[in-house]
């Protein structure tokens, strides 16, 4: 593999959330939502980050942008270390760090015109002349798909495929170098989603984004990313290069996920691997290996040993103390 | 910009008709509560000692009271200073009010508590006892009225508005705001703001005939606009008399309906404001 610029390093990082309030320490119970994330991003790729609903995927998005504030651990960010930095610090990096939001409907001011949407970045960060800033708000909806007619529209005049092109204008204006994708296509129907992801794809290659993609949907994932990490009740147990995944996961977990996979093909036969029982309380996660209540080879070791990620080959790391 | 988006909403103000009529009889009286008098020599406390109690008449158009004051004189003085009270003070409530109540619903924490237990205390105090103790204390006037009643229906509008403010700074596009950098102040300008701001122009309407109605019944207990100063409280409450209430009716029919139709008016320009500023609404 040749040696790219690493841009963003997340080590062992967690985001906990209080559930009660005593003053007794030892009563104290949080949600672990994350708890000891480790994870590479270089420049120009896509890391793709899937797992179920509620497994910490969002929450892990938002705490490396710090939207929420994290509990522990520590963010590198292009060799600086960003988890401690203030207000007025973290307002001059999120120029280069942005967030596609999952919701178009949600994320948009109902009462701002999607130029203004578009051109609030520019305003914040008081790029170019206003002259210069409307005229790049302009190319870039046109870039993206958008036409003079519709600048002066109100979100709730538009589909949810246009308004997740302007929630995408809107994260790139700035020239960000990483973008935190929160499911950008899962509430949009099957037939933009192709578009938005193709735009998404353009993007990167154009202006040499890096993206951490997160979905629940593996074949998205597989379209657009490079490597993917697969996260289980807050922890990564699997994490390698999308072709390595797909043709040999060795987690338990990932080669469930990747089973239920549907193939278009009347003729191919899969075997489906169905996982018995829910996800576990994050409030009170399983000792040991989070998965071993519901993984089918699971030990009386997994139990006990927290397994930590483990290198299989240079593009493949998994965390379960029976890979070999 | 920002010019188009003004002219765009006197448009849509335009096109609610009836928020049109309602601000139009609004400013004929205005214009007629502050010109008329001056322009026919109205004299609402000169005593017309040919006849008290008269009905309508040539001389007197609207009749006189029951020490032969000239009617007319008085609704139109009246009416001076029930609009007054009613806009001041719902102006000074809006003043104490909106800022505290986002400041309270954006930010939590400590300004939480102290804002909405401050307005817990206020409104845990009878109004009128308040206003009575704060009235007695400095005495009666126009001014005293109008910021009494105005420091008082502060809480009112805070827990309107904070409410709403909770609700919309977990939204996402507040978030989306957060996440490209976007400073504080601005957040509550423009995102905060316009989409928690629109159930506050029914409220003022609410407000400025509550307003009035405070101030008729402090006239009523005394402690309002004093006799022989005039206002349509103290004149409607003439009708408390059940003589006056039945045989003469020239003495608070008028100031009624105008009242009447002063609130109805100000709650058709409050809902025509709101719904030109709502980009939703589409007329």
């Amino acid at each position: 593999m040749e040696k790219r610029e690493l841009l963003l390093d997340v080590v062992d990082l967690k985001k906990y959330y209080p559930v009660n309030k005593t003053i007794i320490k030892e009563k104290r119970k949080y949600l672990k939502a994350v708890d000891g994330i480790n994870l590479r991003i270089y420049k120009g790729e896509t890391v793709g980050l899937v797992g179920e609903s509620g497994c910490g995927k969002s929450t892990l998005g938002r705490t490396i942008l710090k939207l929420h504030q994290l509990t522990d651990g520590a963010i590198w960010y292009k060799g600086n270390q960003i988890e401690s930095y203030g207000f007025e610090d973290m307002r001059e990096l999120r120029k280069d760090m942005q967030m596609i939001f999952q919701d178009p409907f949600a994320s948009l001011n109902p009462r701002m015109t999607i130029f203004d949407a578009v051109k609030a970045p520019l305003d914040v960060f008081k790029i170019g002349t206003n002259e210069e800033r409307t005229d790049r708000v302009k190319k870039l909806l046109n870039y993206v798909g958008l036409g003079e007619n519709h600048i002066y529209k109100y979100p709730h005049e538009m589909s949810g495929g246009q308004r997740q092109r302007v929630v995408i204008a809107r994260a790139v204006i700035s020239n960000p170098e990483f973008i935190v994708c929160d499911e950008p296509v899962s509430a949009l129907d099957v037939s933009v989603r192709s578009q938005v992801l193709n735009l998404m794809k353009d993007m990167q290659e154009n202006m040499q984004l890096s993206y951490l993609f997160i979905s629940h949907d593996l074949s998205v994932v597989r379209y657009l990313c490079d490597r993917i990490a697969v996260m289980y009740l807050g922890r990564i147990v699997e994490i390698a290069s999308k072709k390595e995944l797909f043709e040999n996961p060795i987690h338990p977990y990932t080669k469930a996920l990747i089973s239920a996979i549907p193939i278009p093909d009347v003729k191919v036969k899969t075997k489906r691997i169905i996982l018995k029982g829910d996800v576990p309380s994050p409030i009170d996660p399983p000792t040991g290996c989070r998965f071993h209540t519901r993984c089918p080879y699971a030990t009386k070791e997994c139990a006990e040993v927290m397994p930590e990620l483990k290198e299989i080959n240079s593009q493949h790391q998994v965390a379960c103390i029976h890979a070999i | 910009m920002k010019q188009k988006r003004k002219t765009e909403f006197f448009k849509k103000f335009r096109k609610h008709k009836l928020a049109n009529v309602g601000l139009i009889i609004i400013i004929i009286e205005i214009l007629m509560v502050t010109f008329l008098p001056i322009i026919l020599g109205l004299d609402p406390y000169s005593i017309d000692s040919t006849g008290f109690n008269q009905a309508p008449c040539a001389k007197h158009i609207l009749g006189t009271d029951d020490i032969g004051r000239d009617l007319f004189a008085r609704v139109l003085y009246g009416g001076r200073v029930s609009l007054i009270v009613g806009i001041c003070s719902t102006i000074i409530s809006i003043i104490i009010g909106l800022p505290l109540g986002i400041l309270a619903g954006y930010y939590r924490g400590i300004i939480e508590n102290i804002v909405m237990r401050l307005a817990d205390i206020f409104m845990s105090i009878p109004a009128m006892v308040l206003i009575l103790v704060i009235v007695a204390v400095f005495e009666p006037s126009i001014i005293t009225i109008i910021v009494v009643i105005g420091i008082t229906g502060w809480t009112g509008v805070a827990k309107l508005i904070y409410g709403n403010v909770l609700s919309v700074r977990n939204k996402e596009y507040v978030e989306a705001a957060r996440a490209i950098g976007t400073k504080d102040r601005e957040i509550i300008m423009r995102y905060v703001l316009p989409n928690s701001i629109a159930p506050l122009w029914m409220s003022v309407a609410f407000r400025i005939s509550q307003a009035i109605m405070t101030e008729s019944g402090l006239s009523f207990l005394g402690a309002g606009i004093q006799s022989p100063q005039a206002s349509w409280g103290n004149i409607i409450y003439a009708a408390q008399n059940l003589v006056v209430l039945t045989k003469r009716w020239w003495v608070w029919v008028p100031a009624g309906v105008l009242l009447m139709i002063t609130i109805i008016c100000i709650n058709l320009v409050g809902e025509g404001i709101r719904d030109a500023l709502d980009p939703k609404m589409k007329r």
